[in-house]
């Protein structure tokens, strides 16, 4: 049985839902602490107690405090992250992507990167033609040789199909 | 000595020095400052085991820097082959030395690496060529922390990108003196290019020496980043000339008597602190270039700078020292220095 959230001691019987600042919030009361918050409660002929929707307007109601996200990986949590303006791992930056792309466009006018591209250990045969042709990819975006970029991409998709079939070099064409 | 303190290279008149730098961090790893003590140390020995079996980088020698006392620290920070961001950071951290000393990289300091080569004058165009070469054949080897949208992924999202700082050693006591550093710095800012301090991020403007470095790291190319930096540097530099060719035509005898008078202190003072030094020493550097001035060459100048800096004052007379120590110390090894170069005297390696 769930006891009323203001005296912790009366069951609640009144169940009250408000909506604010597009959250809802749901409240469990007595139905003495109900009258003394101002709820007008009217019991049905069958004794039951109905549930009491609130439509609060943008400044009444408490709002529950916004859940703090946190990476999977390292465990930061956005709050921390606001605060001291560092990130915990690279996870961080899926996690918490909204975030990140608002700052860099400030900070940088842009987030979208067009430098040099990485290819991971292990990818040793394609490593340095891939390296080379990304690099020129980019400059050709920045060059605005459009034709010479697709080319460009068409190249590295078909080496990247050749070792694990990825194809993370066309976004830098298609963010232009 | 680092070959950055040699006064040599293009534009080297304005511009001391040039450093071109790569943020990278590893993929499965948190960040250092995320770290356990543990995880540190597998990165050190990854990025350590890299480096050995990259071909061109195997005569590099790796130091664990947690194991160094702090003046040991402050020396390698003093030199600019560790930057402030490592001797701040706690725990295992480690610092990778080439025998030329020009090329340094940093484990764990904010990031897991700090690629960086630093050189004497303005070249940007050769240091990135040499960190470039580097940093594609260590990264066929390690897998770094990068995705195709946001870069090369770093601790603090504003480097994120090319997670590279290009960044210019400039003095300019000419445009100090007409009062136009900050007109020219401002308009440097709208290019892009941000100036600090040269001993780091936060450290003081002292000397009038001034770091330019590229205020953005995302958006543009490696090269299109490099150029426009070394291009405000070197229009900077250009002004300078400029200012100090208008000091030579309308303020010569003031020039020559301002020149004197910091040789004369330094020549016999008894205390000396460090941004006293910094400020004499900014004008004996503008005498030389102005050709009034001729008891010590520029890099001779540069040298007994970086030995008035603490950790190397500490670390030449080999005893710590508090801080009116530290002046007397200064001060007594200046003047043994310019004491020498009167007499004819060869000076010592370490000035």
């Amino acid at each position: 049985m769930t006891l009323c959230d203001y005296c912790h001691s009366a069951p609640a019987t009144v169940h009250i839902t408000q909506i604010a600042h597009h959250k809802t919030i749901v409240s469990h009361l007595c139905e003495t602490c109900a009258r003394e918050q101002g709820v007008v409660v009217e019991v049905g002929r069958d004794g039951i107690v109905p549930e009491v929707q609130v439509q609060a307007d943008a400044q009444a109601g408490p709002a529950e405090k916004e859940k703090d996200r946190e990476c999977g990986f390292c465990h930061l949590t956005l709050s921390e992250f606001k605060a001291q303006g560092r990130l915990g791992c690279p996870q961080c930056y899926k996690e918490f992507d909204r975030e990140i792309e608002a700052l860099l466009v400030k900070v940088h006018g842009s987030a979208v990167h067009r430098g040099k591209g990485h290819v991971a250990a292990g990818d040793a045969g394609t490593a340095g033609d891939l390296t080379r042709l990304q690099r020129e990819l980019s400059e050709a975006v920045a060059r605005e040789e459009f034709e010479l970029a697709a080319q460009l991409r068409d190249g590295i998709d078909r080496l990247k199909e050749d070792s694990h079939g990825g194809a993370e070099s066309t976004e830098k064409i298609k963010n232009k | 000595m680092p070959p950055w303190l040699s006064g040599e290279g293009p534009d080297a008149d304005v511009v001391v020095s040039s450093r071109v730098r790569l943020a990278r961090n590893l993929a499965q790893h948190r960040f250092p400052g995320r770290a356990s003590m543990f995880e540190r140390a597998e990165v050190f020995q990854e990025v350590s085991a890299a480096f050995r079996e990259t071909p061109q980088c195997s005569s590099f020698n790796p130091v664990s820097f947690s194991k160094l006392d702090k003046n040991e620290q402050r020396f390698l920070v003093e030199e600019r082959l560790a930057g402030a961001g490592l001797e701040n950071a706690e725990g295992e951290r480690g610092i990778i030395l080439d025998e030329t000393r020009r090329v340094s990289v940093m484990v764990n300091g904010e990031d897991h690496l700090k690629l960086q080569i630093l050189d004497a004058g303005l070249r940007p165009q050769e240091l990135w060529g040499v960190v470039d070469a580097i940093d594609d054949a260590v990264g066929m080897r390690l897998t770094y922390a990068f995705d195709g949208r946001s870069g090369f992924l770093t601790c603090r999202p504003a480097d994120a990108g090319t997670g590279l700082r290009a960044s210019f050693l400039v003095h300019l006591p000419g445009l100090t003196l007409a009062r136009s550093v900050d007109t020219v710095l401002r308009g440097a800012a709208q290019m892009g290019v941000s100036a600090r301090g040269f001993l780091g991020e936060h450290s003081p403007v002292a000397g009038d020496l001034y770091a330019l470095s590229n205020a953005s790291a995302m958006g543009s190319t490696e090269n299109a980043i490099l150029d426009n930096t070394a291009t405000v540097a070197r229009h900077i530099a250009g002004v300078e000339r400029k200012a100090r060719q208008r000091l030579l035509e309308e303020a010569h005898l003031r020039l020559i008597d301002r020149i004197q008078r910091a040789w004369g202190v330094l020549c016999h003072a008894r205390l000396l602190g460090v941004n006293e030094f910094l400020a004499l020493a900014s004008d004996l550097r503008l005498g030389i270039e102005c050709n009034l001035f001729d008891k010590c060459t520029r890099s001779e100048l540069n040298r007994l700078t970086l030995f008035m800096l603490p950790g190397h004052l500490r670390a030449y007379y080999k005893k710590t020292m508090d801080d009116e120590e530290c002046r007397a110390a200064r001060a007594d090894l200046v003047r043994a220095f310019f004491k020498r170069k009167k007499t004819g005297k060869r000076t010592h390696e370490n000035g």
